[in-house]
């Protein structure tokens, strides 16, 4: 997609609608850094990465941090100077949400490893997001074919924990760190989205989006684009109103709803977040866990409320029912404590 | 020795509510529901186990209380003039016919779910009589009554007590003229399993060739009736039962699929258990869960066992338990249509996951609210409607991100 047009577009006049990609009424998209140049804020990672543009060959690389700090936009960047814009065919982004049991290794990374590179450049790169959800199995079966086809294919792994990945995957990558962003550099983030979108803006709205993102831009421009709404403005209170919506209120309210007592009614709305609005179970419980730690309530309950939480965390990811388990979570909140 | 041919079970039908053996409860629920029947639905569902006075409950309180029943069985219902002609004129025009009417559809449980018409008379009727609509059905979760189950009042009626039955059975005997011994009794009520009409016609077996029947004789005779014991059945002997023994082989010994039984335990744990055990109850169930997805994925089916007493001991941690009607899992009423969902859901997101360059569950979490939000805004929503053009997708938006937002915010 071509950010010149992206960067024309005007919501009033959509120019060629059916030219455009559906990510460009996105923020984050729209104003996803295209180059190494135009990251801002990871002077470091972006100077060693520009390194490797200037002698023309890059290593295998692992990026680590959290959501919403840019290993994505640093990994695409880094594809868009190497291969001046013309990348089509040169690279191949996998996301987490492709199938990526052992057999996807196997034949889609296989495959496209294996083939030879098109003229003029010496190698293709591989991103593969999300890679510390891939099994044992599978990333031994990618450390192979990372051996295997070193000359022609190089890829780049994106990662939130770092010890997900397998130990010879990680001796054979250049680790880069992506750590949540500071307060200055969100800010100085929005307000360049917000200027290039003519919001203003008054400073204690900015505080809560801040206050809000955790070190994570993704989630500070999306709460700034939902907050500002029609009306090219952005207040304090608009952004508490999005806050509430965006981060699950759901969530909060069927924990309560468990501390009073009503099992029933936490356990239909568990249902509905996992059927309905389809979230994993790993973002129910995280979202949970933060909803536990910080809600009032006697601390040998929070005690047995937190190991049931660690319990269902655990044997959901070794594929147990998520409604099952974390409804032991919810009686565990129903539930007075247990001398 | 009678001379009428009427077999003994039709010859001693209850003709007054007091004649009706059992099942005080249901009883009282429905003639409740009948003095306020409007306000609580036009049609009420009796359900239970064959034999135990469903029909012959309906009858008596509509003769009692003066209406004429205008009854319906699933024979009937296959004919669309009958319903057309008799039902529907009954329904709606009360005028018509000089007293006061009662539509009763009996076996309901068997019309095929292919039946349509019946099925859609049948939902009309509910959502307008004039009359009070009555049915019955054995299995209430029969998958033939889907779309009817949650529109009626649901009124649920218990196998009959060894010894009302026995106290019936004597007074038959006295009236027949036939000299019965106690064993004998007892011995036909324990093997009726409840059903009070299985127990009369094994008593007139019995007795109307011969005046006296020994213990032995009778036994032979009367072979082992072989009731299927229902899902409800085995839920309440396991959630009764003295001990994890009991407990756990009534659950083994159902019919029902491992894994929907578990479905079944835990749909009901929160029903039948006070709060303070409900935790560990629920603690039992879990286990249950993680075992099976063990046992299946490496096939040790010879530790299936443990998965019910698992599920038992779920049953048996609770100290107090409520009475309850068990309920229907939520989770298997709904798996088509989650099914579906998720279906929808993943062909939307396919379109902005490549764009967006994010996982299937960030999606999720972050971006469908924020559509949901951003879709308030009109230019917004023109937009993205406009960029998707096929409209297949266009109506996955829809359906997922606006309704959704319309329903949030409205």
């Amino acid at each position: 997609m071509s950010n010149a047009v992206s960067e024309t577009f005007n919501f009033k006049q959509p120019l060629f609608p059916l030219m455009m990609s559906v990510a460009d009424l996105l923020w984050v998209e729209k104003y996803r850094p295209r180059t190494l140049g135009e990251i801002i804020d990871r002077e470091e990672v972006v100077s060693r990465l520009k390194s490797f543009i200037k002698i023309g060959n890059v290593p295998n690389m692992l990026f680590v941090g959290p959501p919403g700090t840019g290993k994505t936009t640093a990994a695409l960047a880094l594809v868009n100077d190497l291969y001046q814009g013309s990348a089509s065919g040169r690279f191949l982004e996998l996301n987490a949400s492709d199938e990526r049991g052992i057999n996807t290794i196997r034949e889609v990374v296989k495959d496209f490893a294996r083939s030879r590179p098109s003229t003029g450049v010496p190698f293709k790169i591989l991103i593969l997001d999300e890679s510390d959800n891939m099994t044992q199995d599978a990333q031994q079966a990618l450390r192979r074919i990372m051996e295997r086809y070193a000359s022609i294919t190089r890829f780049i792994l994106l990662a939130n924990y770092q010890w997900g990945i397998i130990e010879p995957i990680q001796s054979r990558c250049a680790v880069f760190r992506f750590p949540p962003l500071s307060p200055t550099h969100i800010r100085e983030g929005l307000i360049r989205v917000l200027e290039k979108e003519g919001v203003s803006w008054s400073e204690e709205a900015l505080e809560e989006i801040v206050k809000a993102a955790r070190g994570d831009m993704r989630k500070a421009i999306n709460i700034a684009q939902s907050a500002s709404g029609g009306s090219k403005r952005l207040t304090r209170e608009s952004i508490l109103q999005v806050v509430g919506v965006l981060h699950p209120r759901e969530i909060r309210e069927m924990i309560s709803e468990a501390l009073k007592g009503d099992f029933l009614s936490a356990r239909k709305r568990l249902a509905k977040l996992l059927y309905d609005d389809g979230l994993s179970a790993n973002d129910i419980l995280r979202e949970m866990n933060n909803e536990v730690m910080s809600v009032e309530m006697d601390e040998r309950k929070r005690l047995q409320v937190v190991n049931a939480l660690g319990e269902a965390n655990f044997r959901v990811s070794m594929g147990a029912d998520a409604e099952i388990q974390i409804s032991t979570v919810l009686a565990a909140l129903v539930a007075d404590v247990q001398r | 020795m009678s001379v009428s041919k009427l077999s003994w079970a039709d010859k001693h039908r209850p003709k007054t509510l007091d004649e009706v053996v059992g099942n005080d409860a249901a009883k009282k629920e429905f003639l409740d529901w009948l003095q306020r029947w409007d306000e609580r639905g036009k049609a009420a569902m009796l359900h239970g186990p064959p034999g135990v006075g469903k029909t012959v409950l309906v009858e008596v309180v509509a003769s009692a209380l003066g209406y004429r029943l205008i009854e319906t069985n699933a024979s009937d219902t296959r004919k669309q003039d009958y319903l057309v002609n008799v039902i529907k004129p009954a329904a709606f025009n009360r005028s018509l016919f000089g007293s006061r009417l009662m539509i009763f559809f009996d076996e309901v449980d068997g019309i095929s779910r292919d039946d349509s018409g019946a099925l859609n008379f049948i939902l009309e009727l509910i959502e307008s009589s004039r009359v009070p609509v009555v049915m019955a059905a054995n299995d209430p979760w029969s998958p033939n009554l889907f779309r009817i189950r949650d529109k009626v009042y649901m009124i649920q009626m218990h196998r009959i007590r060894v010894q009302s039955i026995v106290k019936r059975l004597r007074d038959i005997c006295k009236n027949e003229g036939v000299r019965c011994r106690q064993e004998v009794l007892m011995l036909i009520a324990e093997r009726s399993e409840g059903d009070m009409r299985a127990a009369i016609e094994d008593l007139e077996l019995l007795y109307s060739s011969r005046e006296e029947v020994d213990l032995e004789e009778a036994e032979k005779i009367l072979s082992y009736r072989n009731v299927e014991t229902n899902i409800f059945e085995t839920l309440r002997m396991a959630a009764f039962a003295p001990n994890l023994e009991k407990a756990s082989s009534s659950l083994s010994s159902s019919e029902e699929k491992p894994e929907d039984m578990l479905e079944w335990v835990f749909e009901n744990i929160p029903h039948v258990s006070p709060r303070q055990s409900l935790f560990q109850a629920l603690k039992y169930v879990a286990e249950a869960d993680v075992l099976f997805k063990q046992i299946s994925k490496n096939s040790i089916w010879r530790i299936l066992p443990c998965f019910y007493h698992k599920l038992a001991s779920a049953f048996l941690t609770i100290p107090q338990k409520n009475r309850v009607n068990f309920h229907f899992p939520n989770r298997i009423r709904e798996r088509f249509k989650r099914f579906q969902h998720e279906r929808n859901l993943r062909e939307l997101e396919s379109l902005f996951m490549k764009e967006l360059h994010l996982g299937r569950s960030a999606f999720r979490r972050d971006f469908i609210p924020l559509l949901r939000v951003l879709s308030q805004n009109d230019a917004f929503r023109l937009g993205m409607l406009n960029r998707l053009v096929d409209q297949h997708l266009k109506e996955l938006y829809g359906s997922i991100i606006l309704g959704e937002a319309r329903k949030r915010f409205s």
